[in-house]
């Protein structure tokens, strides 16, 4: 699970949209019959029954293990490795089988056969599942929407400009005309009337294409702070994302360098002053990505912190008698701080993080305050 | 880490993409690490048959909640516990422990992968009466039917003790007969003019006896009352359902010699104990939406006590905290209580004292 984090983490400055079905490989192992719905595809059964979520009956298909490259979509292999591309670290995926007629798509089947209308072989192609991709593709920033369904990657190409790319659960670009928007600079909170007064706030336009929206907000400074508001349902609620770029995003194609790819291990030091050093040493991190927005690299270091936590639990009965209960309070503290700065960060919420932080940074001070 | 992948296709690596927000695998497997947890901290309401709407004790039944597992942990709603460890010591804590919370949202996050051993998906045994048989049981006269249209409702019904004698309370305990419907009961007494709250009880809860040589009077002509609340789940929608709960009575044999009183503190009306006395339990009501309700003690030498702090309680889970070793407190010493709650909410703290 780490290691699979930190490749996402050090996958933030890189892009590239790549699709999301590609032809099938071969891989060692055989791919297997399994069941999933056809409206929740992230439930896969070994066998044939009802969906778990919406009792639908489950419909046959058939998939395969592969690991994947975070940045190189086509990438799929049959072990953990390097990407023969970029080098990163690959990451395990489930890749689904679909066999469809050439000239008829949709005929589809979970095996192989012949076109019911024309004859043809059906020809294989596999696709992966949703979110296993929360890469930008752009070199900004990406978040998923509260729905869990939508996705959002807010980019600042030029000074002056923000643009919003919106993806669905399997990372596909959808036509930003279909949606609504603002980029708001500035807000201030009514105590009174308890609600949010938009002071500065641009439309977000859909470019001719349609592959973003798009607003000019003024000055081009740096660093600068937007927050996206984002309609996705029709006369559903705007949801925010808060976005602060240090510098100007850069739309690269291709990342070769691989030196920076950590191993993603964590050591454990042996005594508990050891781990509360190393609480405090990610703490700094978490409080500078904070400050300087980077909200969807915030959980690395706030869950390596939460996994140290967990690790001077055990050492809680060594401290002294009068330490314990409020030891025991801040190990919990942090564990749900951490889960949660990973939660609002990839929503891309300020406020919640911000809010989350404090508890985290309290948590940890409380840990100091007994271990040095 | 790695090794794990090479377990079964479907069962582990399929399993690990359910509600997988990122391409994420926890170590943490539904039957090794998640039902033991479940079981002891969710079963007594979250099983078939019981109080919630769904049962968390079969995987099947449990993966679909991932991600509302995860909120409701995270939002320390669930399990309905809300004592700050920080303060007090408390008997049958319900709350989870840091690795337990943990553990949870890594599996729920983590792709909710089954594992490999079935373990047991029945809940352990549920004792009928885990004190032991009672010395009186109060059983409702005849059923509440909560007809098909009602989805919610509170009802209060008396039951008169007939006693010859006044007798002494060691324990209550609560039995509901639809447990499906049956969300929490509050157990009173009434004589003289007054009502008193002495227990409350709620799925799951473990009842407690007072300590040895202790009891609570009952005077001859108390009667004894019963608060239910009754609340479908969508499981019960439209169903009309009955429920014929009872309240067990545990008496000494004779007066014990030290007896149990209640006093109520709110926020506008501390309680200045009169004589030297020993605090055995605090029991808040609250109503609304409150942010925090804390209990202190100010001893005659002006030294300050936190006793109890609740965080966001909620009003549907009513509990009585038992403390582990009783708060021997001097006369002169006062109980305060202080609530973060919005204008017009007075939380009420009910404080079992032994003089």
């Amino acid at each position: 699970m780490k290691t699979a984090r930190i490749v996402m983490f050090l996958a933030f400055a890189t892009v590239q949209a790549l699709p999301a079905t590609a032809k099938p490989q071969q891989h060692e192992s055989a791919p297997t019959l399994a069941w999933t719905c056809p409206l929740h595809r992230e439930v896969t059964e070994s066998e044939e029954g009802q969906c778990p979520i919406c009792e639908r009956s489950l419909v046959p298909t058939l998939v395969q293990q592969a690991w994947s490259c975070p940045i190189h979509a086509v990438v799929s292999e049959d072990a953990a490795g390097a990407c023969p591309i970029c080098q990163r670290d690959l990451y395990l995926i489930t890749e689904e089988i679909r066999f469809a007629c050439p000239m008829h798509p949709e005929e589809t089947s979970h095996e192989e056969g012949e076109c019911s209308i024309c004859h043809m072989a059906l020809v294989a192609s596999t696709s992966t599942r949703p979110h296993q991709d929360h890469n930008p593709k752009h070199g900004g920033m990406f978040f998923m929407a509260p729905d869990n369904w939508h996705h959002l990657e807010g980019t600042y190409p030029e000074g002056g400009v923000f643009r919003a790319y919106l993806f669905n659960n399997f990372s596909e670009p959808m036509n930003a005309k279909d949606f609504k928007g603002r980029a708001v600079l500035k807000e201030v909170f009514d105590t009174e009337t308890k609600q949010t007064r938009e002071l500065v706030a641009y439309p977000l336009l859909a470019s001719a294409d349609g592959a973003y929206l798009e607003a000019y907000v003024g000055s081009d400074t740096l660093p600068r702070e937007i927050t996206a508001k984002v309609q996705f349902e029709r006369n559903g609620k705007f949801e925010r994302f808060d976005f602060i770029f240090a510098e100007l995003s850069e739309d690269l194609e291709v990342v070769t360098d691989a030196t920076a790819v950590s191993s993603g291990e964590l050591t454990v030091p042996e005594n508990p002053n050891g781990i509360a050093r190393a609480i405090a040493d990610r703490n700094v991190l978490v409080r500078e990505l904070v400050t300087s927005g980077a909200m969807t690299e915030i959980y690395l270091p706030a869950l390596e912190a939460k996994d140290l936590a967990v690790a001077l639990e055990s050492h809680i009965e060594a401290s002294p008698l009068e330490t314990r209960q409020e030891l025991q309070w801040a190990v919990k503290q942090l564990v749900r701080a951490a889960w949660l700065l990973d939660d609002y960060g990839d929503l891309g919420n300020r406020e919640k993080v911000y809010a989350a932080y404090d508890m985290f940074d309290e948590a940890v001070e409380t840990i100091q305050s007994v271990f040095r | 880490m790695r090794a794990s992948f090479g377990l079964g296709l479907v069962v582990v690596a399929v399993a690990s993409t359910a509600f997988a927000h990122k391409p994420t695998v926890t170590t943490f497997t539904y039957n090794h690490d998640i039902f033991p947890i479940f079981e002891a901290k969710c079963g007594s309401c979250h099983r078939s048959g019981g109080v919630a709407p769904m049962s968390l004790l079969t995987y099947k039944e449990a993966f679909p909640w991932g991600v509302s597992i995860k909120n409701e942990v995270l939002d320390l709603a669930m399990p309905p516990w809300f004592a700050d460890e920080r303060y007090g010591e408390f008997k049958h804590g319900a709350g989870l422990s840091a690795k337990e919370m943990d553990t949870i949202v890594d599996w729920c996050l983590g792709g909710s992968p089954e594992g490999e051993t079935p373990v047991g998906t029945s809940p352990s045994s549920y004792v009928n009466w885990p004190l032991g048989e009672p010395e009186l049981i109060l059983m409702m006269p005849s059923p509440m039917v909560l007809d098909a249209a009602t989805s919610e409702t509170i009802q209060e019904l008396t039951f008169e003790t007939g006693l010859a004698e006044p007798v002494y309370l060691r324990a209550l305990d609560f039995q509901p007969g639809a447990p499906n419907i049956v969300r929490s009961a509050t157990i009173t007494i009434r004589f003289g003019g007054r009502k008193q709250t002495i227990a409350t009880w709620i799925p799951g809860q473990t009842p407690e006896a007072l300590p040895e040589g202790r009891g609570r009077l009952i005077p001859v002509e108390a009667e004894v009352g019963l608060e239910l609340h009754y609340k479908k789940t969508w499981l019960d929608e439209g169903s009309s359902v009955e429920d014929r709960s009872a309240v067990a009575i545990y008496l000494h044999d004779e007066d014990p010699g030290q007896l149990v009183e209640t006093v109520e503190v709110t926020s506008t009306s501390a309680h200045t104990l009169e004589a030297d006395a020993e605090l055995v339990a605090l029991l808040p009501r609250v109503d609304g939406d409150i942010e925090a309700v804390v209990a202190e003690v100010v001893r005659p030498d002006g030294s300050r006590e936190r006793l109890l702090r609740l965080y966001h309680p909620n009003s549907e889970w009513p509990r009585k905290y038992w403390l582990v070793k009783p708060i021997a407190l001097p006369a002169g010493s006062r109980v305060e209580v202080t609530a973060t709650a919005p204008e017009g909410a007075t939380p009420v703290v009910l404080v079992d004292l032994i003089s």
